[in-house]
């Protein structure tokens, strides 16, 4: 099939702003949006730049603008963005500086994830063997394991482009995925983080995260969890 | 390796709890409201009228309770017909004395009651508050998460609330008088 | 800029992590060095398990763990680094959960195991529940993990530095290296007392591969221009089981929770190939066994694959044991595993040989384990060669692997470090072939892409070193690669920026990939038997008399080589036919 691929390119040593470009390909319908980018790279224009390294979904390194909607460009196949003769535009993240062309500057992103303490605390000694968890509490944060922290759902929330200082759904997930962890024991420190002005008070279920997810987690729904966790630990 | 992210030690949980509560609470009050401010047919008043549109051409006006025209009677005769009827009651003739209810006198008239006006005074209140603190709490979010500048920010929050605290001190004016002249 | 560090690791996958959060606790300025962000590095794709004989779910023991493994190896494997991992496993594994990786569950709470190809109980029985996981994600919650533990030890992270040369002395003492940083165009050198390389495998020199594209294996190149050999480089793992066509991986696991594998005539084939494990047999064999299978003219629809048989199992199962695979399916192919058998084609996907090394990581340039240590310079995970993998890694020793060696590199460095270890000179302008190699490329302006070169390299990879080779296929790919190399030494880049420049880094790839699939190609070739993963049709038995050695092969810039061998250790399995 026929395909006009659009892409907002920027290259900081020559344009003072993000402009659009477009490229026509002769795509497959199973081929990966991904697949689109490699073929411009490779046979195109060199100079497109943006990440990318495992090509299926796991890594979370493509988490992109693709269509308006934030994706990783390895995890959709373009039959499902366009008919023949159609259009497929790619736009690096919103509400991130952006380095050059598709990839962004992700240094906000992991401060925030790592403001959340992003790490197992426990205060008993550790046991011999492993530290019993029953199927029941490993499913409490399971999902939320899941994460691979592309950035999509945070980069989605009209929280963080309306507040840049938003901690954002990934990193309060990750906070969820400690909280709820039954072996770990600075719920309340991790608690505090979340609980601030920066955190948890501001996910006004818009639901966008959940619609970005390309793990499918149900982000809100977990960072209710969380907030429900938040009240009843202080009142 | 310290972030700046997530380092106030300001919780909004509190308020965000109250929001949700409010919001529940808000769905009742409403239907309350609505459905005896506006559709009741023995208490119906303020915005809407119980005549349809036809009715109104063919001249057919709204009706008030009799308790509700007997009050208004009794306060024109007591008040030396300084006020001019305003909607002739159907069924009258045009030479009698006329006296009609309005909207607002049926309303006063509920808030006067000796038993009810507790219960609706306190309805009102609780309505008031929670119409506020929910929509007030709403916008201090809005505003904490556009405006950029933390002077600004603070400046705003702080003017939004204090709106908030007038409109709620006239509202409980307000409400607490009502009727009491009646 | 010049960086300064007690130690410099090389790529932050889960070797790399492993490594520096152990050389952290143990007191050490740590710094870890990788071109990609760690949380996108390769381990994150592992799926099915990590093995250890902790008996959870059935009796299990470390000795029947390390038999698996050296007769999984076809005997190449050093038995004391094997003994050593098999006994480390099990606490690695507690340590690791101890350190927050969210691991399945059984019921009683502990950390559940499944079935892996391979993995038997006592001596070869029947198949044994060894591969602790986490549903199907083991790798990305065990790299998450490690990653999440050295941010709170405060590791210092050099993201997005890309490292493109090893620097050594006159003693050829490792000095440091020279690193590239993707976002700024800057070339910087970093001096340490002690280097690591992690920069894990090479699959992308291959047309089908469940690697990742950044898995170009510049770790093995960069060793072998610093006059390291690399040993057994011959051995290639080719996965039975990736998703036709496009090679991600279907893991293992969906074979131990009871997957069957047929041909075109719906017949279970690794049943007549091996009666006691059948679809669970080590990977070596199953693949040859799908290849014999598809030219026999039992591919299904004639094509060349056949289909992995999940219909039978259940959604539960593919819902909640092994989810991801089943996610991909439906993705990339369209299809429904819970109704539609899943088609399948063996891919390129794991790197045997490597930089060898000791038990303790140190990195050993020749045929002496004593003699031959490279002073300052250690290796670990899929770019390292210990050798516990011998002519074929066992489903679930990867990872192990990783975390294992890991470990005691990070151990050893450490002590090493508070032993007391000099910082050396480094020369001024150590960083000065790099930029020289950058600048010619960025200054040509006339020639083809890194990607027309690297196309070619991997489909004659693909075509002549993967799972059936002869000395036709093997001086075919020989000509290929002399050509491959003059070419890729004149590729140009499109992109003359500086920052963010992906494109150079592609043409800079595209020389290592050139230098380490000589290794491979001459290697098999060199090697006139078979064993493991290395299967020649022309020599189509195992030679033990003339072949039980690991290969070593040297090689300069212009890929003169030289091949060596090195003893394999045996301690207590003596070796025997292999049949499973
Ligand atoms: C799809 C898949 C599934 C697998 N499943 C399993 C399994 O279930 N069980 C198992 O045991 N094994 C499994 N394996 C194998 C195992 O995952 C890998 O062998 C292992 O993860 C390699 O880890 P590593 O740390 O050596 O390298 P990687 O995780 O690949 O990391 C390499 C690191 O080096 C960095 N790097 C590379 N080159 C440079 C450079 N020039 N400069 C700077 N940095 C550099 C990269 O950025 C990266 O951080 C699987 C492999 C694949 C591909
Ligand atoms: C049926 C009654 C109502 C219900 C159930 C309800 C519920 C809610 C809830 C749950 C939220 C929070 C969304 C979130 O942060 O996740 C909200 C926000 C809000 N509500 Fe209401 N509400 C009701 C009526 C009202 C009324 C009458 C007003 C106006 C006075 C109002 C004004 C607001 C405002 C301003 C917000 C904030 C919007 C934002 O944060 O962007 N609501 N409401
Ligand atoms: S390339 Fe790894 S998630 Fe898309």
């Amino acid at each position: 099939m026929q395909l006009t691929v659009k892409i907002q390119r920027f290259d900081p040593e020559k344009d003072s702003a993000p402009h659009w470009e477009s490229y026509q390909v002769e795509a497959d319908p199973m081929d990966r949006a991904l697949d689109l980018l490699h073929y411009i790279k490779w046979h195109v224009d060199g100079s497109l730049t943006f990440r990318k390294s495992c090509a299926h979904g796991i890594c979370g390194s493509d988490a992109m603008q693709i269509n308006g909607e934030n994706k990783l460009a390895c995890s959709v196949l373009v039959q499902g963005l366009a008919k023949d003769g159609g259009t497929i535009s790619f736009a690096p993240l919103p509400a991130a500086p952006v380095i050059k062309d598709l990839v962004i500057d992700q240094e906000r992103f992991f401060d925030k994830y790592r403001a959340v303490m992003p790490w197992l605390i426990t205060d008993d000694p550790a046991p011999e063997k492993e530290r019993l968890q029953s199927p029941e509490q490993h499913a409490v944060i399971e999902e939320a394991t899941k994460c691979i922290l592309c950035g999509a759902c945070t980069h989605a929330c009209p929280s963080t482009w309306a507040d840049p200082d938003y901690l954002g759904p990934a990193a309060m997930l990750k906070a969820y995925r400690y909280v709820f962890d039954s072996r770990d024991s600075e719920a309340e420190e991790r608690l505090k983080v979340v609980d601030s002005k920066d955190g948890l008070w501001k996910c006004y279920t818009i639901f966008n995260c959940v619609q970005s997810c390309p793990k499918g987690i149900d982000v809100t729904r977990w960072l209710s969890a969380l907030k429900r966790k938040a009240v009843t630990t202080r009142y | 390796m310290a972030t700046k992210y997530g380092r106030t030690a300001r919780s909004s949980a509190f308020q965000w709890f109250t929001h949700r509560i409010t919001g529940t609470f808000l769905i009742f009050l409403l239907i309350t409201h609505f459905w005896v401010q506006h559709y009741n047919r023995t208490t119906a008043s303020v915005t809407h009228s119980v005549v349809t549109a036809e009715e109104a051409d063919r001249g057919i006006l709204p009706t008030y309770p009799e308790e509700a025209n007997e009050a208004v009677r009794e306060r024109r005769l007591n008040q030396e017909g300084d006020r001019q009827p305003i909607i002739p009651a159907e069924g009258r003739s045009a030479q009698q004395p006329v006296a009609s209810a309005t909207p607002y006198d049926v309303l006063m008239l509920r808030l006067a009651d000796p038993v009810y006006a507790v219960l609706w005074k306190g309805f009102n209140l609780l309505f008031l508050l929670f119409a506020l603190h929910h929509g007030f709490y709403g916008v201090s979010n809005i505003l904490s998460d556009y405006i950029r500048n933390d002077m600004l920010r603070v400046g705003a929050i702080a003017l939004s609330w204090t709106v908030a605290l007038v409109l709620f001190l006239i509202g409980a004016y307000s409400v607490i008088v009502a009727g009491l002249n009646v | 800029m010049t960086f300064t560090h007690d130690i410099v690791i090389v790529g932050a996958g889960g070797a790399g992590l492993m490594a520096a959060l152990y050389a952290a606790e143990g007191g050490a300025d740590v710094a870890v060095v990788s071109k990609l962000h760690p949380l996108r590095s390769h381990t994150g794709a592992a799926q099915g398990g990590i093995g250890a004989a902790l008996g959870n779910e059935e009796e299990d023991h470390w000795i029947w763990h390390a038999f698996d493994t050296v007769k999984g190896s076809d005997y190449l494997g050093d038995q004391d680094a094997i003994e050593q991992m098999c006994k480390d496993a099990p606490r690695t594994i507690v340590e690791l959960e101890h350190y927050g990786v969210p691991f399945s569950r059984t019921k009683e709470g502990k950390i559940s195991q499944r079935r892996f190809g391979g993995h038997t109980r006592n001596y070869g029985e029947a198949p044994v529940r060894r591969a602790c996981h986490a549903a199907d994600r083991t790798g990305h919650t065990i790299l998450h993990t490690l990653y999440e533990q050295c941010t709170k030890k405060q590791v210092r992270f050099y993201d997005e530095y890309q490292v493109l040369d090893l620097l050594r002395d006159e003693d050829g003492t490792v000095t440091g290296t020279v690193a590239y940083e993707i976002l700024t165009g800057e070339v910087h050198t970093f001096r340490s007392k002690l280097t690591c390389f992690a920069t894990g495998g090479y699959g992308r020199a291959f047309k089908t591969t469940s690697n990742a594209h950044a898995g170009t294996g510049d770790g093995f190149a960069i060793a072998l221009r610093a006059g390291i050999p690399l040993e057994d480089m011959e051995f290639v793992q080719f996965h039975p089981t990736g998703l036709y066509r496009l090679g991600i991986l279907i893991t293992e696991g969906a074979r131990g929770e009871g997957g069957i594998l047929r041909n075109s005539e719906g017949e279970r084939f690794m049943e007549r190939y091996a009666p006691t494990v059948k679809d669970l047999a080590p990977r070596d064999m199953v693949s040859q066994c799908i290849y014999k299978e598809i030219r026999e003219g039992r591919g299904i629809n004639g094509k060349d694959h056949v289909v992995l048989d999940m219909t039978h199992v259940g959604t539960d199962v593919l819902e909640h044991k092994l989810p991801e695979i089943t996610e991909f399916s439906r993705v990339y192919l369209g299809i429904d595993p819970v109704k539609t058998p899943i088609p399948v084609a063996p891919t390129c996907h794991y790197a045997m040989g490597g930089i060898p090394t000791n038990a303790d990581g140190q990195v050993v340039a020749g045929p002496s384990r004593e003699d031959d240590i490279v002073d300052g310079f250690y290796a670990v995970g899929e770019c390292a060669c210990v050798s516990v993998h011998g002519a074929n890694r066992l489903g679930t020793n990867s990872l192990l692997d990783l975390v294992v060696f890991g470990r005691r590199v990070g151990i050893a460095m450490a002590k090493q470090i508070r032993d007391g270890v000099d910082l050396r000179p480094l020369d001024e302008d150590a960083d000065r072939p790099t930029r020289e190699l950058l600048e010619s490329i960025l200054s040509r302006t006339e020639g083809e892409k890194a990607v027309a070169v690297r196309t070619d390299l991997q489909e004659t990879m693909m075509t002549n070193v993967s799972v059936f080779r002869n000395e036709e296929t093997l001086s075919t790919v020989m000509d290929d690669l002399a050509q491959l190399r003059q070419r890729a030494q004149n590729v140009v880049a499109d992109d003359k920026g500086k920052q963010f420049n992906t494109d150079l880094m592609d043409a800079v790839e595209v020389g290592f990939m050139v230098d380490y699939a000589q290794s491979i190609a001459a290697s098999a070739r060199n090697r006139t038997e078979s064993r493991g993963a290395h299967l020649r049709e022309d020599f189509d038995t195992r030679d033990d008399e003339a072949w039980l050695k690991h290969t070593l092969y040297w090689a300069d810039a212009e890929g003169q080589h030289e091949i060596g061998y090195k003893d394999v250790i045996i301690t207590r399995f003596q070796p025997k036919e292999r049949k499973y």
